[in-house]
């Protein structure tokens, strides 16, 4: 069974930013991740890039700044459930 | 490797182990080819903790100078040409035109100079891989695709120039920058990347770069040995029917990839490659075909020649244990699948390669060879590999003859050198301790960065040891490091290469040792692995009751249990020399 757009982002939050605590990925925002610089935050888009087969336009980047930012996006912009 | 995987790789690492510390030198933004090199080398080093230290942003010669004012485990030094020049980038806008060539090839020549300079005076800093301009040059030069402009003409001449000029340096290792050209542009490079966040690089690209850069500082240690068969693969034709004169590997005789597979076999032999015939064959055919002047692998190269009707893996066997090496560390090749099953069969480690004459499968098998022997460059030890097995073969029949190890040792004029290693080292003592298995007090392997560390610490010392007798030079054969502490030799690392083996060199070693520093017991960390027979079986001759993981070994147990080893020693230190018989 394919995993969720849900899990798969989780999984993509947690390759980039391992010290968050599990309950905390679905959550996690510019503000509430410490770690949640410039050079993570790239990271994380190439991760998700790479693992939903889809390139996230500047624009576009430039309005997401959540977990949820990201799973708006893509549920507005992938076939994927 | 996906980059996610590369980051669950990283974030499995042990916590515990001791870091390994990395620098990746470069002048764009370092992830993802950062997370990829770092994933890769922790492959390679699965009981470290890869640390991974990048620089400043668009300052890659800033970066080497730090790096080079502290340098500490290992460095990939990774240029692009708009790290060189920005103007052979897209980000910044210095102008480009035909005007501007001239100043652009000035300006990359005076970094490219002073990079070179800087590593190639860095022989003491460990290990660095260097990747050469992947990203094509921006169009400064505006020429059709089709034409090779005068700015990129001129932009090669000098990178080829740098590379040239560190290529043969043992503390360098270049990256092949063609394996990486053989992606398609657009897989290889992310115009959206450089301009969103300064990393020229797709995933994919950053990916094979950090696999080649990681290989380039841990290379996969390269196969000992070939065991080729004769009719239709050293030579096109059947030598029993065809005679000697028959068998042929020119264009002439449309068999000139026989002739490229002897070139290949000779170059490699040159290299200390070890090359022995299997072949089912008339003995005294064989001996003259090989004696025949136009062959391209030279007779002498060759050894052994099992030249008889008896099974390949029979032949096999003896060659093995001639060679004294595993199976794993040959390839056996053959252009017939029936003896190609039975040797694999007999010998499952062992490689075998059916020899295809069809001119694409037989440069497919060259390159394959190059790839799995090639090494950066040759020792004098690789010249005297060969030359050690014949004068172990001639020092067994010697055995034979009389009876007695010991009168072929007392007459055999041994002499063995020791010294101390110094700062830079020489490159054959950690080859000979990531390569020997059988002599090898723990098994343990040391790269270059932590061998550095260890000969920079107070206390610690390492000798190598070379020998010689009337059966030949076996050049550097062994090398023991530890540290003293009052009357004591605490000894981490011990390794005699199989090829010394024989010789009763391990015990002159230790008495030498012992003599000069007036040692009272030595303590050998040792580890059983599973090869290690040799050096358990010695020194269990040499203390009481079973191995520890420290054996301890008093100097009048090893006085009164040693082996008489026959030869002279010249253990040198500083600039003085002491000499003895032992």
């Amino acid at each position: 069974m394919v995993p969720s757009r849900h899990t798969r982002l989780i999984e993509c939050f947690r390759a980039v930013f391992p010290e968050l605590a599990e309950e905390d990925l679905a959550r996690a925002t510019i503000d509430t991740v410490a770690n949640w610089d410039s050079s993570n935050f790239f990271l994380l888009v190439q991760v998700i890039e790479e693992s939903f087969g889809v390139r996230l336009p500047e624009a576009a980047l430039a309005e997401i700044d959540s977990f949820a930012g990201f799973e708006d996006y893509l549920s507005a912009n992938t076939a994927l459930a | 490797m996906k980059l996610i995987e590369a980051l669950r790789f990283l974030q499995q690492a042990n916590p515990e182990g001791a870091p390994f510390p990395l620098s990746l030198v470069c002048g764009f933004y370092a992830q993802p080819l950062r997370t990829f090199l770092a994933a890769h080398l922790q492959q390679r080093l699965p009981d470290r903790r890869i640390v991974v230290r990048d620089g400043r942003f668009g300052d890659l010669t800033g970066n080497l100078e730090r790096y080079l004012q502290e340098p500490c485990g290992a460095a990939a030094v990774v240029l692009e040409w708009a790290d060189l020049d920005s103007r052979l980038g897209v980000r910044v806008h210095g102008g480009w035109g035909r005007s501007r060539v001239q100043d652009v090839c000035g300006v990359v020549r005076a970094k490219l100079d002073a990079i070179g300079g800087s590593l190639a005076g860095a022989s003491g800093a460990g290990v660095f891989a260097v990747s050469l301009p992947s990203v094509p040059a921006a169009p400064v030069e505006p020429v059709p695709d089709w034409q090779y402009g005068q700015m990129q003409a001129r932009l090669d001449e000098r990178i080829a120039s740098f590379a040239a000029g560190l290529a043969g340096l043992p503390h360098i290792r270049l990256v092949n920058p063609a394996r990486l050209a053989g992606l398609p542009q657009a897989e290889r490079v992310s115009f959206t990347s450089v301009l969103q966040t300064g990393s020229p690089y797709t995933l994919a690209a950053a990916d094979a770069l950090g696999e080649m850069l990681a290989r380039a500082m841990f290379p996969p240690p390269p196969l000992k040995g070939i065991i080729t068969d004769l009719d239709e693969t050293l030579w096109s034709g059947v030598l029993g029917q065809a005679g000697v004169d028959g068998v042929a590997w020119d264009l002439e005789h449309r068999a000139a990839q026989h002739g490229a597979y002897q070139q290949m076999l000779q170059s490699l032999a040159d290299s200390g490659v070890l090359i022995g015939i299997a072949s089912k064959n008339d003995p005294a055919l064989v001996s003259q075909a090989l004696r025949r002047p136009d062959l391209l692998l030279r007779s002498e190269s060759v050894f052994p020649v099992e030249a008889h009707w008896g099974a390949k893996s029979e032949s096999v066997t003896r060659i093995l244990r001639t060679w004294n090496v595993g199976a794993g560390s040959v390839l056996f090749i053959d252009d017939s699948p029936l003896e190609v099953a039975e040797v694999q069969t007999a010998h499952p480690a062992i490689g075998c390669r059916i020899f295809d004459a069809d001119p694409e499968r037989v440069m497919a098998l060259l390159w394959e060879l190059a790839e799995r022997f090639g090494k950066q460059t040759d020792s004098q030890e690789d010249g005297l590999r060969l030359q050690g097995l014949r004068g172990m073969a001639e020092l067994g029949g010697a055995v034979s003859g009389t009876g007695s190890l010991e009168k072929v040792l007392s007459e055999a004029g041994g002499v063995m050198t020791i010294a101390p290693l110094t700062d830079p080292p020489d490159p054959r003592a950690l080859e000979l301790i990531n390569k020997t298995n059988q002599f090898n007090l723990n098994g343990r392997r040391i790269n270059e960065a932590d061998w550095l560390r260890f000969l920079r610490t107070p206390d610690r010392g390492a000798w190598m040891a070379s020998y010689r007798d009337r059966f030949g030079a076996l050049g550097k054969i062994c090398v023991l490091a530890g540290h003293r502490e009052a009357g004591s030799l605490h000894v981490d690392t011990w390794v005699l290469s199989c090829r010394a083996f024989g010789r009763r060199i391990e015990y002159a070693i230790l008495a030498a040792l012992i003599e000069q520093f007036q040692l009272a017991r030595i303590h050998f960390h040792f580890e059983s692995t599973e090869r290690n027979t040799p050096i358990r079986e010695m020194l269990e001759g040499l203390v009481d009751g079973p191995l520890d993981r420290e054996v301890i070994l008093n100097v009048k147990d090893f006085v009164r249990r040693r082996r008489p080893s026959f030869m002279n020693v010249e253990l040198l230190y500083g600039t003085e020399q002491a000499h003895a018989s032992y």
